[in-house]
C-alpha cells in the first residue's frame, strides 16, 4: 500500500506537488496522466524515495519513505533509466545475483518475445530497445511494487503492444501494483484498471478505469437544446461553432433526446476536456 | 437478426471487428451486455451455454479487461448467467425471459412514446398512425 499525506514538493520556486495525498491500495494496473510539467516524474520519484518530500509524509507498506529509507518492495524505471554497459546476458544476472526474487525465466522468455539481443552490451541498443531492457528487469524484479515512468516512449507500435501484453501478464502471474504513466492514453485505456490524473501538482482525479466508461460522454446540438438537457449536470468542458455546442459531460447518463446527441467521450477527449479545458473542472 | 458477435467471430482480433461492433452512443460495458444479451434471445446461446470468457471479449472488442469484467458482474447479479464452477460463465434458465421482460419495458416506456410524438410532431393522426401499424404488420 501507498500513501502520501499533504506532500508538497518545491524546486525553488516551483511547487511540483502541492498539497498531494492519495492512497494506492488494491494491486493492479494504475496509469497515471497529467500534462508536461504536472508532476508525474516528481511523483513517482516520491514514492521510490529517489527525491525527498519538502513536507508531507509518504509511505509504502507502512514504512516512512525517504531518500535515507528508499523502499524495499518497490522498483522504480526512469525514463532514460542507464544501466551498467554489459551484455545483456550478464546484466540480468547481475540482476539476479543481487535480488534472489529476480525471475529469470521470466525475463529470458519475454527478452525472446521483443527480439532483444542479449549479446550486445546495453550502450550498444537503440533508444526504445534501451527502455525495453530496464523494463524487462523492473517486470522480472519480483517486487511488489512497480514503477514506470513512461515506459513506452521510443517503442515502436508494435513494441509497444507487446509491452501492454506483458504488463497484463506479469500482473496475472503475480499480484503487484503497476503505476504507469504515459502519453498515449488510447492505448493505456485498454489496459489500466486504475486512472489518476494530476495537474498542476494536484490531484484531479482518481477513480475506477470503467467510471468513465459510464460517466463520461459529451451531448452535442443546437445549444438551447444541449442547455436545458445537461442542466443540473457536471459540465466538465465544452466547445462551440456557430448555433451548435457540444459540452462534455463527467456524471450519470441521460438519455438522447429531441434537439441532442450523445456520444461517449474516450480517455483522451475526457483527459483533454478535465485538463485542457477552460472550465474548471470536476469537485 | 444480425450475426452473433459473441460467438461465431471468436478466433478473429481486434480492432476491425470493435469498429463494426462498438459504436459510440453508449458505454462499451453497457454494449456488451446488449451483445450478449442479443446473443441469448437469438438463440445462439442456450439454456447452461458456457458464454465467451473475459479475456475472450477484451481480445475480440479490443476493450479493457476490466470493463468486459464489469459487463459479465452486471450480468451475473441480474441473474441472466450464473458461475459455473472451475469452467467460466453458463447462461441461466430463465434468462430469455428476464431479458425478454426488460426489453418491453422498456420498448413501452420509451420507444413507443417517441414513436408516437415523432408522428404528432409531423401532423399525423391518430387514425393514420393505426393505419400505418396495421399495414406494416400485414407486410
Amino acid at each position: 500500500m501507498i500513501e502520501l499525506k499533504n506532500v508538497t514538493k518545491e524546486y525553488g520556486r516551483t511547487v511540483a506537488l502541492n498539497d498531494f495525498s492519495i492512497t494506492i491500495g488494491q494491486p493492479g494496473i494504475y496509469c497515471l496522466l497529467g500534462r508536461n510539467g504536472a508532476g508525474k516524474t516528481t511523483l513517482l520519484k516520491t514514492i521510490a524515495g529517489h527525491i525527498a518530500a519538502t513536507s508531507g509524509a509518504v509511505m509504502v507498506n507502512g514504512k516512512a519513505v525517504d531518500m535515507l529509507a528508499m523502499p524495499d518492495d518497490v522498483f522504480f524505471v526512469e525514463t532514460g533509466a542507464a544501466q551498467f554497459n554489459i551484455r545483456l546476458t550478464d546484466l540480468f544476472s547481475a540482476a539476479a545475483k543481487i535480488n534472489p526474487a529476480f525471475d529469470m525465466d521470466f525475463a529470458r522468455e519475454m527478452a525472446r518475445r521483443f527480439d532483444l539481443d542479449m549479446k550486445k552490451r546495453f550502450k550498444q541498443l537503440s533508444f526504445g530497445m534501451k527502455a525495453m531492457a530496464s523494463t524487462l528487469i523492473a517486470l522480472s524484479s519480483g517486487r511488489e511494487i512497480l514503477i514506470l515512468d513512461e515506459p513506452v516512449l521510443g517503442f515502436d507500435p508494435v513494441m509497444r503492444k507487446v509491452f501492454y501484453e506483458l504488463l497484463q501478464e506479469s500482473c496475472a502471474v503475480k499480484s503487484r501494483t503497476v503505476i504507469v504513466s504515459t502519453h498515449i492514453i488510447d492505448e493505456i485505456e485498454k489496459v489500466a484498471e486504475q486512472l489518476m490524473i494530476i495537474d498542476k501538482g494536484q490531484l484531479k482525479l482518481y477513480c475506477d478505469i470503467n467510471e468513465v466508461d459510464e460517466k463520461a460522454y459529451s451531448v452535442i446540438g443546437s445549444a438551447e437544446y444541449v442547455k436545458a438537457a445537461t442542466e443540473g449536470l457536471n459540465v466538465i468542458g465544452e466547445t462551440s461553432a456557430g448555433g451548435f455546442l457540444s459540452q462534455y459531460i463527467y456524471d450519470k447518463r441521460i438519455d438522447a433526446g429531441e434537439g441532442y446527441d450523445l456520444s461517449s467521450l474516450n480517455l483522451q477527449d475526457f483527459f483533454i476536456a478535465i485538463v485542457g479545458g477552460e472550465k474548471e473542472a470536476l469537485q | 437478426m444480425r450475426m452473433s458477435i459473441t460467438k461465431q467471430n471468436r478466433k478473429d482480433d481486434g480492432d476491425e471487428k470493435r469498429m463494426k461492433a462498438l459504436n459510440n452512443d453508449k458505454p462499451v460495458f453497457v454494449q456488451i451486455i446488449e451483445m450478449i444479451e442479443d446473443d441469448i434471445l437469438s438463440g445462439t446461446y442456450g439454456m447452461d451455454d458456457l458464454i465467451i470468457s473475459t479475456p475472450q471479449i477484451s481480445k475480440l472488442l479490443s476493450v479493457n479487461p476490466t470493463t468486459a469484467q464489469h459487463a459479465i458482474s452486471i450480468l451475473t447479479d441480474r441473474g441472466i448467467i450464473y458461475k459455473k464452477r472451475g469452467v467460466g460463465m453458463a447462461v441461466s434458465e430463465n434468462s430469455r425471459e428476464m431479458i425478454l421482460k426488460e426489453r418491453k419495458d422498456v420498448f413501452f416506456k420509451r420507444a413507443v412514446p417517441d414513436f408516437i410524438d415523432g408522428a404528432k410532431k409531423i401532423g399525423i393522426t391518430g387514425d393514420e398512425l393505426l393505419q400505418v401499424v396495421k399495414e406494416n404488420l400485414n407486410d
